[in-house]
């Protein structure tokens, strides 16, 4: 094995590749900033060209390019005009819009950059020496140690949301229950639809994440009507300081190791991994009432778990021949179109190609910073344009983003539906990452709970203590976090309201 | 005259939604058509649902119930809300008809039209008078924009026939990708 | 301000506005030009989990076939509701040959009579372009697990119903329909655990969560050759795998267990349209490198022209109208 190891180091090392890569990060930061335009949909535009090139070495490093550049892409939009561009970033709008507001939206932009590059090299790095014990433990995750963690999760996103807990459970509820609409996941029975062949595809993620997100923003623009010619921020401000990135490493690093253990659980995704990652920065942070308001430790956390996951996501593609989700299918299709065959095989033949994309992956990090760095002038003049040009802009942003994600006309109707649902919700001060994160996870907990069910069989109290313990144990365990982390939470607001002289309510 | 407060009214919306669904349950979820065991079919459509639903009573009663219990059902304007210039609401449910229209007709009036509409009417409505800016930034933006799209990243954009083929030779002159 | 030497007030702005959207409103009284087929990419939806081998055998076609047809193929996945979702996309779409879907025959044949569907008819929507190839299914299971031969596994059935558990990659599917051929005519009893395709019910029987599971050569090529994985019967008359039992030989019907693969248009999609896929997929059977990477898939190429298989699937569908009903009806 080792011998495959310096001989992918070999490989790697090549001016082309590197050439390839930044290519392949630079299109994918530019796709991922376009809303709506997922990170999957761009590879599938790009796998023919990385089958061109001929070399599996270089086109399949261009393509993991592609998608980290993504991710990455993704936070632009969501620092700059509070809208996410895709599940992972939904983390990051909380306080990358409240920077930008603040005038800091290149502060934030370049946390977000560094976060993403650190945490995605130790994450990449980790995977690369650890890949077959990872291999095993992915093997270990069934559907019912995924169920238990994702409702782990749904609990703890309930009751770090902003707000009184319970309200973070109403919109928790509320979102799940927007998942059930359309066809279930089991007989394929059609699900609260009235009928209508729309609804029977249910809701799209993207126009939901749009309307919650973004549309209120432009909503309060129109309210204010402002003819003076204001402007999101009239500056964009300083760079980062090396001060403050030292001081959120520990986010980083922290966030990193969620999100490298999110990664090896199959099915959980960037989504859960930027949320846990951003209410785990808040937690451990002595203030976290100032999270929300534009604290760049929140988009440190958020940005360095969502890109901690690629790495493992690749073992079981790497190792099984099993692909996890859309991308890792789409490199699964580029693999074989170059004449790989993902599987048990892949490291003993073509171990040295293995290794050397790997070690590719790698050295890509480094290159997304310098790429990334160079561009971030270009986005952040955004904000500097009046607001009366950029809402408009925005506006066809997320009609023209809603629209490409799925070439679906009704997701537009969706838009603007719960557009009007995040307009109410922020009326009634309810805070909408809930409702999105139930979306999410409320589909896949209950096909997992689904499978859970019909592995246990009739005696499922013997399946749930000896085959299963370790979800028995998430589960038993979820309550206990669910109330410290809800006690920890309502102790800082109600210090933070005290401070202001406000009504404790 | 009492107005509810904000949340409580969403609450009490979102409560009221969960029962009906809970009440028309059996009209609103199909069920399979060829009874199959639980050998076969894992869990039947309605259970999750069901389960959620119960969640959301509970927890929306709860806390319309603790609201009424602090007293802090009503509205109380004790806080100045900034509303913007007096005409705003009149703005605004101006916006929600034109975003709803657009929304309607954007796979009949194509993209080019339906983005110069929308924008040009919000470019207004967030207080643009510049003839010149809204013109410019409604019909080349949303121009570039599809050039891109369709072009460089081979997607598919709705667009009135005409227009589609006046530009699709327009659009193949550019350097390809 | 002035624009043209007259006083251009607030509502004059406006009626311009007006006047330039209405202009929008002529292009569609233009008539249509016609275009060369196909000026821009195809999209082919396809149903299925990713790295499935439906899946898997479509990114192979679809990378040589645009070299017949002059513009790429490009994978839409649309995975979800045991295709449901893909197929009612595909039927929505315009049929003007610019959106395929590539489907399976229990979900082109059967599914009309398992699932309640008042949107769609496969058989009145879509037509066949061509059937790429068929595939034949597999009984697997792991090498280092209890099972040797098929005998093994039956008696193990029938020792414990219900308790034997097996992975499936959705109701209805490929995975499921041989499932419920063998139970039904053999008198078993297994229980199914549902998976996101075949990717991922393979992965399940890895990790041991299962006893068996059924797999398309494609899916299990890799496995066989590193040794993780043992089959323990293939479908079909004929043994295809050496001293490995046929499904005929342990009491099925010589055609269960038999996926078609089939490539389908709108059925409004214009003649000529049509025309020009088919013989691009008739072409495409003598490519060289297609038929070589297909059979390092481990999959076949049996084309047969779309015009040939529809009859197919007319017979084939009403054979499953009856073997459901059979169910129904226990």
């Amino acid at each position: 094995m080792i011998e495959a190891l310096l001989a992918g180091v070999d490989v790697a090392l090549r001016i082309d590749t590197f050439i390839w890569i930044s290519g392949g990060l630079l299109l994918g930061m530019l796709m991922g900033a376009l809303p709506g335009f997922t990170t999957s949909m761009g590879m599938s535009v790009l796998v023919p060209i990385s089958f061109l090139v001929g070399d599996p070495l270089i086109g399949i490093p261009f393509l993991i390019g592609v998608y980290k550049g993504g991710i990455y892409g993704g936070s632009v939009p969501a620092i700059l005009i509070s809208m996410p561009g895709t599940g992972a970033s939904i983390a990051t709008v909380f306080d990358g819009h409240a920077l930008t507001k603040k005038g800091k939206s290149r502060k934030a932009l370049e946390m977000s950059l560094f976060a993403s590059a650190i945490s995605d090299f130790f994450s990449d790095v980790f995977t690369l020496v650890m890949i077959i014990p990872v291999a095993a433990v992915v093997l270990g995750f069934g559907p019912p140690e995924i169920a238990a963690v994702m409702l782990l999760s749904l609990v703890i996103i309930a009751v770090t949301a902003t707000g009184p807990v319970l309200k973070g459970l109403i919109m928790l509820c509320l979102g799940v229950w927007v998942g059930f609409v359309g066809a279930d996941p089991f007989s394929a029975m059609a699900r609260y639809t009235f009928g209508t062949s729309e609804l029977y595809d249910g809701f799209h993620l993207i126009p939901i994440l749009i309307g919650l997100f973004a549309l209120p923003e432009i909503f309060n623009a129109v309210k204010e009507g402002d003819v003076s010619g204001a402007r999101v921020a009239t500056f964009v401000g300083e760079r980062l300081r090396l001060a403050e990135l030292r001081r959120s490493l520990k986010t980083i690093f922290r966030s990193t190791f969620i999100g490298t253990g999110i990664g090896v659980v199959p099915g959980l995704g960037q989504p859960i991994a930027a949320m846990m990652g951003y209410i785990a920065a808040k937690n451990s942070s002595s203030h976290p009432e100032t999270f929300g308001s534009g604290e760049l430790d929140g988009v440190a956390g958020a940005e360095a778990a969502n890109n901690a996951v690629n790495g493992p996501t690749m073992v079981p593609l790497l190792t099984l021949g099993i692909p996890g989700d859309a991308v890792t299918a789409l490199l699964l299709g580029a693999f074989m179109m170059q004449g790989l065959r993902p599987g048990p095989t892949l490291l003993t033949s073509s171990g040295d190609i293995v290794f050397g994309i790997l070690i590719a992956m790698v050295l890509a990090n480094v290159l997304f910073v310098m790429i990334g760095y160079m561009t971030i002038p270009f986005f952040t003049r955004v904000v500097t344009i009046k607001k009366s040009l950029l809402i408009p802009v925005t506006i066809m942003l997320a009609f023209s983003g809603t629209y490409l994600a799925r070439g679906n006309a009704f997701d537009i109707v969706t838009l603007i539906g719960f557009g009007l649902i995040g307009i109410a919700a922020r009326q009634a001060k309810f805070d909408v990452a809930p409702m999105v994160m139930g979306f999410i996870l409320g589909r896949e907990l209950e096909y997992t709970f689904g499978q859970t069910l019909a592995l246990a069989g009739d005696d499922w109290i013997r399946f749930a203590l000896t085959e299963r313990f370790g979800m028995t144990a998430v589960v038993l365990a979820t309550p206990i976090i669910g109330l410290l982390l809800g006690r920890r939470m309502a102790y800082f607001r109600t210090r933070a309201l005290k401070r202001d002289g406000e009504d404790v309510s | 005259m009492y107005r509810p407060r904000a949340d409580v009214t969403f609450a009490a919306v979102v409560l009221v939604l969960a029962v009906l669904a809970l009440i028309f349950g059996s009209w609103l979820i199909a069920q399979p058509l060829i009874p199959l065991g639980p050998d076969i079919l894992a869990m039947s459509p309605s259970v999750f649902p069901t389960l959620v639903l119960v969640g959301t009573t509970i927890v929306s009663f709860i806390f319309l119930a603790s609201q009424v219990r602090r007293g802090t059902l009503w509205y109380t304007p004790d806080r100045e809300e900034d509303t913007g210039r007096p005409d705003a609401l009149y703005r605004q449910g101006l916006f929600v008809v034109i975003t709803v229209t657009c929304a309607l007709l954007l796979t009949s009036l194509g993209f080019l039209s339906t983005m110069f509409l929308l924008m040009a009417s919000t470019s207004i409505l967030v207080g643009n008078r510049s003839l010149v800016q809204i013109l410019t930034l409604s019909l080349v933006l949303p121009l570039c924009f599809y050039t891109a799209v369709t072009h460089v990243l081979r997607t598919e954009l709705p667009e009135a026939d005409f227009i589609e083929r006046t530009l699709a030779p327009l659009v193949q002159l550019l350097p390809s990708v | 301000m002035k624009i043209l030497g007259l006083q251009v007030t607030w509502m004059t702005k406006i009626g311009y506005l007006a006047v330039l959207f209405a202009l929008t409103w002529v292009g569609p009284l233009v008539p249509d030009a016609l275009a060369q087929y196909p000026d821009k990419p195809i999209t082919l939806i396809t149903p299925f989990g990713a790295g499935g081998s439906s899946d898997l055998t479509a990114r192979v076609f679809t990378t040589y076939l645009s070299e017949y047809l002059g513009q790429p193929m490009l994978i839409k996945l649309v995975p979800g509701q045991a295709g449901q979702k893909g197929t009612l996309e595909a039927t929505q779409a315009a049929p003007d040959g610019y959106t395929l879907i590539f489907n399976d025959n229990y979900r082109d044949q059967l599914h009309q009579y398992t699932f309640r569907n008042d949107y769609y008819d496969t058989l009145e929507d879509l037509v066949a372009v061509a059937r790429i190839n068929y595939g034949q299914i597999a009984i697997i299971v792991r090498s280092d697990g209890p099972y040797q031969t098929w005998a093994d596994l039956e008696a193990d059935a029938r020792v414990r119903p219900g308790k034997v558990l097996l992975s499936h990659s959705g109701l209805w599917a490929a995975l499921f329909v041989p499932a419920q051929q063998i139970m039904r005519a053999l008198n078993l009893r297994f229980r199914m655990v549902p998976y996101r395709g075949g990717g991922p019910a393979k992965a399940a029987l890895m990790a041991g969560d299962v006893a068996f599971s059924m797999a398309f050569p494609a899916t299990i090529a890799a496995d066989i050759e590193a040794d993780a994985v043992r089959v323990l019967a293939t479908a079909g008359p004929e043994r295809t795998i050496e001293g490995v039992p046929s499904f005929v030989e342990i009491g099925l019907p010589p055609n269960a267990g038999y996926i078609h693969r089939i490539v389908l248009a709108p059925r409004g999609i214009p003649e000529d349209r049509l025309v020009i896929l088919r013989k691009a997929f008739g072409q495409l059977q003598a490519n060289e490198d297609y038929q070589f990477a297909m059979r390092q898939l481990g999959e076949n190429t049996a084309y047969l022209d779309g015009a040939e298989y529809e009859g197919d699937r007319i017979e084939s569908s009403l054979e499953f109208r009856n073997f459901v009903k059979a169910i129904a009806d226990q």
